[in-house]
């Protein structure tokens, strides 16, 4: 039983591309072979230059703490830790300065409008806010693409399209790649292309605003 | 990252707290076993340190141990004193006697018969007396010696030396000065009681004068069962052991190694240390075994924070040390809690004045706090798998 067949899609770069499709259809597992997360039995997966499905496991490990960024349904923020410190992580594995490390991502919490919740732990924060303090920390690192999986689906309408709107301006002032896996059709209007996927395919990619591309 | 190890362990207040009260328990188990342990062994050898001023103590050289013991020649002492660098030399003799009580009841002590010019080794009575009491013809210092109950004698006049048969069960009270005991159909009287180290095995003791004891006992054929010696000041006590044993044939050992030697031949001789050591392995692979267990599970619990740093580019190395970083913090703090209840439980025990075994040596505290980092350790080594196994692909799930 295969989870992906036959998949075929380029995303471009500073491109927000969503994944949308029923339950099962396997847009979990492409993301997670993009971000060197699972291995495909076989075909070509290449991101930024990278075969990452033959990377070393080194090498996987160095490309996700440099080049991949994630947003994730659950949130996943480390309860113990505060939202600054959260943000802190993927620069801290990076091997930076504690110090700088923090400057860095009290700067990040400034451009997701949580400045002043810096020293709140996730069990004091909103959905809104957890959100908010996950995509600071997956862009912390400055990482060529962000990958979102359902990062509207646990939050209520307006704040959902909050969420989208900081996750678009992103794309659109640092060039960062975005694939955001969702069910929220609310949400499509945000999106450059959408890949429509059922049984392990991608039946259609839809255009929804055109882009000059640079794959 | 280890900071953040270190916030994860503590993050969960409940979990840590339920971990470090677990190590710490298991850590204060092992020590106070330890304690325990090093308590009876001190009680075992409580007639070397009972006689402080013997730099040296001069035995049968089969003689292992104060608690199995055989006489030597009673020309040893004179021997003994005529090698140079010996200061003093002087007779111990221990006997297990039958004492019979005013009303006809026996129990078995330990006599301790000491030197008559110094009274070596004689305790101090508990009254306040001059201990000078045993140079009283057919004097003895009784003394419970760890025993509860033993130095009974009858309470009434009538029951005791009764004329018509033993009065067993008579209405019985301490023994005091002034009573008299049978020893060998001779009277002898109690000049005094005095509270010394419990013995292990417990037993009552009597302590009387080297002569009173052959006195008392005349069908043996020797008596003397050590030779207690005083090295002359600047003498080096291992050379004149040494010097003892070539020129006597003699068994010759400084106070020290005579305790270590006594500790050893219980460790391989005594039933009842087998028993003890099989109760604190017990204890220790149960405490051992739910520290590991707890360690274990915390680790497991958090998989999904671990999966987590995985997917964001945490190396399995750095994962590896956050892991061990946790044990080890968690072993030490808890070894640390364990270890001081331990010692505080001591001090309750001492100032209480409680009759217990205890004694909080320098080698508990560090197998203590060993045993607990290589079970945490070991534990953290076993939990590692799962984290190193882990799918980090497991984070895009919703829970």
């Amino acid at each position: 039983m295969h989870a992906l067949r036959g998949v075929d899609l380029d995303v471009y770069r500073a491109e927000l591309m969503m994944i949308v499709g029923p339950s099962g259809c396997g847009k979990t597992t492409f993301v997670s072979i993009v971000s060197a997360l699972m291995e495909p039995d076989g075909g070509v997966c290449e991101v930024f230059g990278h075969d990452v499905p033959h990377l070393s496991e080194k090498a996987k490990t160095l490309f996700r703490r440099y080049d991949i960024g994630f947003v994730f349904q659950a949130f996943n923020l480390l309860p113990a830790l505060t939202a600054q410190e959260n943000v802190a992580v993927p620069l801290l594995v990076q091997g930076i300065a504690r110090k700088e490390a923090m400057k860095r991502a009290a700067e990040a919490l400034v451009s997701v409008g949580q400045s002043d919740r810096h020293g709140a732990l996730p069990s004091q924060l909103s959905g809104g806010q957890k959100q908010r303090v996950a995509i600071a920390r997956a862009m912390v690192h400055r990482p060529k693409l962000i990958i979102c999986d359902e990062p509207t689906s646990n939050l209520d309408h307006a704040t959902g399209h909050m969420v989208m709107e900081l996750l678009k301006n992103l794309t659109e002032k640092s060039g960062t790649t975005l694939i955001v896996v969702t069910h929220d059709n609310r949400i499509f209007d945000f999106a450059d292309r959408i890949a429509h996927m059922d049984d392990g395919r991608i039946l259609n990619v839809e255009i929804i605003h055109p882009k000059k591309r640079n794959p | 990252m280890y900071r953040i190890a270190i916030k994860m362990l503590w993050g969960d207040r409940a979990k840590f707290l339920g971990l470090l009260f677990g190590i710490a328990f298991t850590a204060f188990l092992v020590t106070f076993a330890l304690a325990y342990f090093a308590g009876f062994m001190t009680r075992g050898f409580a007639l070397v340190s009972e006689n402080p001023s013997a730099d040296i103590w001069v035995m049968d050289p089969a003689v292992h141990s104060t608690e199995m013991t055989v006489d030597i020649s009673e020309s040893a002492p004179l021997r003994i004193k005529s090698i140079e660098g010996v200061r003093y030399a002087v007779p111990l003799s221990i006997k297990d006697i039958d004492v019979r009580f005013p009303n006809g009841h026996f129990q078995t002590f330990q006599m301790i018969g000491v030197d008559d010019a110094t009274l070596a080794g004689t305790p101090r009575l508990t009254n306040g007396d001059p201990v000078t009491l045993l140079h009283i013809p057919g004097a003895v210092i009784a003394d419970p010696g760890g025993t509860e109950g033993k130095l009974q004698t009858p309470r009434y006049r009538q029951d005791q030396w009764p004329r018509d048969g033993a009065h067993l069960h008579v209405p019985m009270r301490r023994l005091q000065p002034g009573d008299e005991l049978l020893i060998n159909d001779r009277r002898v009287v109690v000049a005094g009681l005095s509270k010394t180290i419990p013995r292990f095995p417990p037993r009552p003791l009597l302590f009387t004068t080297y002569s009173n004891l052959k006195r008392l006992l005349p069908s043996e054929s020797r008596y003397l069962t050590f030779v207690l010696v005083s090295a002359q000041p600047g003498v080096n006590t291992e050379e004149l052991s040494r010097t003892i044993s070539e020129k006597t044939g003699l068994r010759a050992r400084t106070a020290d190694e005579f305790k270590a030697d006594t500790v050893k031949w219980y460790l391989v001789n005594s039933e009842d240390v087998g028993d003890m050591t099989a109760m604190l392995i017990l204890a220790m692979t149960v405490g051992f075994g739910v520290t590991g267990i707890m360690l274990y599970m915390f680790t497991y619990e958090n998989l999904k924070q671990y999966a987590v740093l995985k997917a964001i580019g945490t190396s399995a190395k750095t994962l590896l040390g956050m892991i061990f970083v946790q044990a080890a913090v968690s072993a030490m703090l808890g070894a640390g809690l364990g270890i001081g209840m331990c010692a505080l439980t001591g001090e309750g025990i001492m100032a209480s004045g409680l009759d217990y075994p205890f004694r909080l040596m320098w080698f508990a505290p560090i197998i203590g706090m060993l045993g607990v980092l290589i079970v945490s350790l070991t534990a953290a080594a076993i939990s590692v798998r799962p984290v190193l196994k882990l799918e980090p692909g497991i984070v895009f799930s919703a829970r």
